[in-house]
């Protein structure tokens, strides 16, 4: 799945990383370039900057830049405008590409970045089974429900890697936890999810999860509940007041939700004055807390909607 | 019998070749008609289906007739799969090596190289803004194209069968 990146790349570049021992091995989650300084590659434990023929680190020339975001951008500019102006996109598998450079301002909004300096492409790993253990724990059996529920974590601790895993296990069910499988609607606002390249997951998301790509989170969801008639609804990032209020409106119509934030642990988030009405609603009943401590995707604590540790 | 079946062969060709060469002129102005169909349907892909411009381009190929459809669908599929060249270099290379089997003269040629510059690196406005730039100059050259053919396009005719009939009569 990560040799897709490198397709993504410019040959003199995928050639270099492609003959590293830590690429080869899955090991890297990484990729860094960054005009004139070494290219950098970034695994679970380590970094490390790839050499050239010559034996020097590659240094990253504004043409590989160049040549790197028209790769990334298909030269269709136009269609990606939006995502643009986020500040990256997301190419088939999944994998995120974040860049800056300089912004260019329209009022208040970013209307896009020119100039290109950095790129970083974020491996997504597909950890398919990662959300198992924790299925029984935002799983109500008796009421055959599942719980909102809300997933905490900073970034590269495997929140989405998590949320993806566990919209396959609702979707497709798992006897051995007494879970009938569920009508999982996504909405999946950057393809990282589902990794839909022209609207195609082409990663494992359940056989009854339904994918609504590259929509705006809080538009998205409440398209789902009146076209798709979901059970579980879930969504990656949430954080703005748009995105608050349509989860309100989700849970109100009955339909559970599973989602992420970013954010340190629980009292971080209490103090997120956009997540308030939430919070103080008692809208979420499964708070899980991630880390890298023991690897990415370490769970620290499972919480109940009182922020009580669920045993 | 000889002598009149020659004169026939004189009066054939003669004819022929009027119609070929008026011909290039009517075909200029008939691929700078479907050239302004093709990009009014790239310009649709682009501002409404906000289509990848390797996708737009092969759809566009398919209401044109070779070699200008080769232009198109060649870039295209250049382009889905390259990693060094940009679009503004596969599309003119593609425009050099298709352009001269077809009927557009250099200037309608240029009209497309400079479309291609600047394709595919803006904004969706600024897209819309050229691909009707494009539209508009190529709707000028057709009707160019149609002056020239109207001027000329009878005269040939005439001349290849008159010439003929000039060469019949001075060697009957």
């Amino acid at each position: 799945m990560a040799s897709s990146v490198l397709n993504y790349l410019p040959v003199n570049i995928a050639n270099v990383i492609g003959k590293e021992r830590e690429w080869q091995k899955g090991e890297v989650i990484e990729i860094r370039m960054r005009i004139y300084r070494p290219l950098q590659l970034i695994t679970y434990t380590d970094e490390l900057f790839p050499l050239d023929e010559s034996n020097n680190p590659l240094v990253i020339s504004p043409r590989d830049l160049e040549k790197s975001f028209m790769i990334l951008v298909k030269n269709s500019y136009y269609a990606l405008e939006r995502q643009l102006a986020e500040g990256f996109l997301t190419i088939p598998g999944g994998h995120r590409v974040g860049f800056t450079g300089q912004a260019v301002l329209e009022g208040r909004e970013i209307r896009t970045i020119k100039n290109i300096n950095s790129l970083n492409y974020r491996i997504s790993h597909q950890l398919i089974g990662i959300g198992e253990g924790l299925i029984e724990k935002i799983f109500n059996k008796k009421e055959d429900q599942v719980y909102n529920t809300l997933i905490i974590a900073p970034p590269l601790c495997g929140k989405t890697t998590l949320l993806r895993d566990l919209i396959r296990l609702i979707s497709d069910g798992d006897e051995r936890y007494g879970l009938k499988g569920k009508k999982v609607a996504l909405v999946d606002e950057r393809s990282e999810i589902a990794g839909a390249y022209n609207g195609i997951p082409q990663n494992k998301i359940g056989k009854r999860t339904d994918l609504l790509d590259n929509c705006p989170k809080a538009r998205g969801m409440l398209l789902l509940i009146r076209a798709m008639s979901p059970e579980v609804l879930a969504v990656d990032e949430i954080g703005h007041r748009e995105d608050v209020l349509a989860i309100e409106e989700v849970i109100n119509a009955g339909v559970k939700i599973i989602c992420t934030v970013h954010g340190r642990d629980y009292y971080s988030i209490l103090q997120r004055p956009s997540l308030q009405p939430l919070l103080a609603g008692k809208a979420f009943e499964r708070y899980l807390v991630l880390s890298a401590k023991r690897g990415i995707g370490t769970v620290e604590m499972v919480l109940d909607a009182n922020g009580k540790e669920v045993l | 019998m000889v002598k009149f079946c020659g004169a026939c062969l004189i009066l054939v060709s003669g004819t022929s070749i009027g119609w070929i060469i008026a011909s290039v002129y009517l075909n200029r102005e008939r691929e700078l008609k479907e050239l302004q169909l093709a990009f009014s349907i790239l310009n649709t892909e682009i501002s409404y289906g906000k289509n990848l411009l390797a996708d737009v381009l092969e759809s566009t190929a398919r209401v044109l007739r070779p070699p200008l459809a080769y232009i198109f669908s060649r870039t295209g599929e250049e382009l889905a799969n390259s990693r060094e060249k940009g679009f503004a270099d596969l599309w003119q290379e593609n425009i050099a090596k298709y352009g001269k089997e077809s009927f557009l003269l250099e200037e309608d040629l240029e009209i497309l190289i400079n479309w291609g510059r600047q394709i595919g690196t803006s904004s969706l406005d600024d897209q819309v803004k050229v691909n009707q730039l494009a539209l508009k100059r190529l709707e000028q050259q057709e009707e160019e194209a149609r002056e020239i053919a109207r001027q000329r396009v009878k005269p040939i005719r005439y001349a290849g069968v008159l010439l003929s009939l000039m060469l019949i009569i001075l060697f009957y």
